[in-house]
């Protein structure tokens, strides 16, 4: 049997899914906790353990998983937390970076909202601790058709608090309003418009800085200045690998292009699990320019979204800076979570 | 817990399903069965990868504690997991001309149809057999005595039976399957598919059957009744073909897995005297063109052409010959006649880790 929390990254999501598994080992025996966030992953990850019984622990539930989920009727648990606080747990108490944080909590707001409002679905939001979270234990069994009396369920989440996990907040707010200069931005423009959209459902504006995307073909390397273009024909920088909502979305990359690279002309690409849309930009010499790209995500998709620049020729010399994106949701795809 | 059944489709696999949904039943839970790719996908002429989708997609839906997933088109990523994460699994091999007649009774499928499902298979089959995690059972022997073969597959899998749990399965299992291995003469595939289609089934899977019996894969064959026509796709190039009408590929097909290696394609063609002088270009393509070489014949007469090229990893749709006209102004008439297949180098898969350590310190990898 298997159990599904889809959850925000921190301490909050993690209890979720400690409380979930110590509630199904009362009733059911030993119960394994999983991360998956495909199908794939799913099959590896029971395939290695052996298990019969599992909570599978989503983060960023993909498209075909969370289709198959919903196809099967069964409820499910829904953990959201501020996201800003789910930042903090991540660079606060895991030392995450805080481009990677923001990479992975703005992808599992975008999947996750996908689930909030879904047949099936239990929405749980940050607690106290204490009477507040043995009733969310409760709440959790009963949903999940756990059949624990009270007394059950009260020790199971006294053993959990015993093993030092709580559904506390490693850091408030004021770590997020004391953020400066290119973090400050950074972790607003992605993460700043997910707060409103999981709270009211509006989306604003998400404003990705460069700091989000990797320079090369597949390299690890943050784009922090100036790409030089000099060599053979290649990917200059490619990323954030972020999960969208289902929408159609207009994309604006802006960009600064010096002198030399005139008459050179530029790919863009948007790509998921395949290419959404694509264009090609001319330079016409120094300044700044921003290409425009429209696209569909279905909420199919398995991937992250990510923006892949190219050059389509050699060049002996010349450098692309990149400034950033903006991705538009149409109005119309608003909707109530 | 999930419980690999990999087989040919057919009567012998469904039985080997059975016997293992039986023993998972005595581990305790609720057992489930999914057979995947299902026939009709199977003949489908679409890629079924993602076997590991779909296992991921059916512990969703069946929810149960334990599933035996009965596998006829396994793929690279499960392999590549399978090697990975040390599962055991099952391996039912059959002659493969016997699964095609075992689809064929199951279905209205043309014969052409369940004879390439068979052989996209089979390759699989080869790779799969020679992982470490396997219990490969051939049907023929397997049936001689079905309650040692029970007794087999529950210790591969350490699940503990008594003799009553094993003479119960058989029994059990008797009277749904009839004879998933059928060794009378008049049940043997010849005497259930029709005559004039064993040349095509033998030509694609003989290879494989001596392949499974410990021998070589020496060579296949595909018959022209697997290849398609341009313009008629429900036709095989079985009569001649006009040229004329501009420079355009004139059939393609079928379609077919090889196993990973390197390959030699010896094409026979038919050309009538007014192609004389004219050009031909024969290729072989598996999401790209692997090799091509062109014919110019010089007179009429049958010609034998030589197609060299190297498959990867499992393309999903497998591989097709091509026979293109490229002279605008060609005339006269092609007859197809088929494709003989010798692997020239197969690459087997990383069966023995201690020998793949020893090749790549020799060779410095």
């Amino acid at each position: 049997m298997y159990f599904f929390v889809l959850a925000l990254p921190g301490r909050f999501g993690e209890w979720c899914d400690t409380l979930t598994a110590r509630l199904a080992e009362r009733m059911l025996g030993p119960t394994e906790t999983m991360s998956a966030n495909t199908l794939e992953e799913m099959a590896r990850n029971v395939m290695r353990s052996g298990a019969s019984q599992a909570v599978i622990s989503s983060r960023q539930p993909g498209g075909l998983m969370g289709a198959a989920l919903l196809a099967t009727g069964r409820n499910f648990v829904v953990a959201i937390d501020d996201p800003r606080l789910a930042l903090a747990d991540l660079v606060l108490g895991r030392g995450t970076p805080l481009a990677a944080a923001v990479q992975q909590v703005a992808s599992s707001c975008a999947a996750i909202a996908n689930y909030l409002a879904a047949p099936g679905a239990m929405k749980l939001t940050h607690v106290g601790e204490g009477h507040q979270s043995r009733m969310i234990a409760g709440m959790i069994a009963r949903h999940l058709g756990m059949t624990l009396d009270e007394a059950a369920i009260g020790e199971t989440v006294e053993e959990v608090a015993a093993t030092g996990l709580a559904p506390d907040r490693s850091a408030g707010l004021g770590w997020w309003d004391r953020l400066q200069g290119d973090d400050r931005r950074l972790a607003e423009g992605a993460i700043a418009p997910l707060v409103s959209y999981l709270t009211t459902g509006n989306l604003p504006p998400l404003l990705w800085e460069r700091g989000l995307f990797f320079i090369g073909e597949t390299g690890a390397e943050r784009a922090a200045g100036t790409i030089d273009i000099t060599g053979r024909a290649r990917c200059l920088l490619h990323g954030p690998y972020v999960t969208l909502p289902p929408g159609a979305w207009s994309l604006a990359l802006r960009l600064r292009l010096s002198r030399e690279t005139a008459d050179h002309e530029f790919r863009v690409e948007v790509v998921a699990d395949s290419q959404l849309a694509s264009g090609t930009l001319r330079s016409e010499g120094e300044g700044q320019v921003e290409v425009h790209l429209a696209f569909e995500i279905d909420g199919s998709d398995d991937h992250p979204l990510s923006i892949r620049l190219s050059t389509q020729r050699a060049a002996f010399d010349g450098a692309v800076t990149l400034l950033g994106a903006t991705l538009v949701r149409a109005a119309s795809d608003t909707v109530g979570l | 817990m999930v419980l690999l059944s990999i087989g040919l489709p057919g009567g012998f696999a469904d039985w080997c399903d059975a016997v293992m949904v039986r023993l998972a039943g005595r581990l305790g839970g609720a057992v489930s069965l999914a057979s995947w790719p299902n026939l009709a996908e199977m003949l489908g002429y679409v890629d079924v990868s993602g076997a590991l989708d779909e296992v991921g997609r059916t512990l969703i839906r069946t929810n149960g504690a334990h599933l035996v997933m009965g596998t006829r088109k396994p793929d690279e990523r499960l392999q590549a997991v399978v090697a990975e994460t040390n599962t055991r699994f099952l391996v039912a091999l059959d002659d493969p001309r016997e699964a095609v007649a075992d689809i064929l009774a199951e279905t209205n499928a043309p014969l052409r149809m369940a004879t390439r499902a068979v052989a996209n298979s089979c390759p699989l089959m080869m790779r799969f057999a020679a992982l470490s995690g396997a219990l490969t059972l051939d049907a023929a022997a397997a049936m001689t005595d079905p309650a040692n073969t029970v007794r087999r597959i529950a210790d591969h899998f350490g699940i503990a039976v008594t003799a009553d749990d094993v003479g119960r399965i058989v029994e059990e299992l008797s009277e749904v399957f009839r004879d998933p291995a059928p060794t009378n003469a008049s049940a043997d595939w010849t005497a259930r598919i029709p005559e004039a289609g064993h040349k095509m089934v033998d030509g694609a899977l003989t290879g494989y059957c001596e392949y499974f019996a410990g021998g070589d894969l020496g060579q296949l064959v595909w018959a022209r009744d697997l290849f398609i026509l341009v313009g008629d796709p429900s036709r095989g190039p079985t009569e001649p073909i006009d040229v004329s009408g501009g420079a355009r590929y004139l059939l393609f097909g079928p379609y077919i897995e090889l196993p990973s290696g390197s390959w030699t394609a010896r094409v026979v063609l038919g050309f009538s005297p007014e192609t004389a002088g004219h050009s031909f270009v024969v290729d072989a393509f598996a999401g790209r063109q692997l090799g091509a070489t062109t014919v110019v014949p010089a007179s009429e007469g049958i010609y034998t052409t030589e197609v060299t090229f190297t498959l990867g990893e499992q393309s999903g749709l497998g591989a097709e010959i091509r026979v293109m006209v490229a002279s605008e102004i060609a005339r006269g008439q092609l007859a197809f006649g088929r494709v003989v297949l010798q692997p020239l180098a197969t690459r087997e898969p990383d069966v023995a880790p201690g020998v793949s350590a020893e090749f790549r310190s020799v060779l410095d990898l």
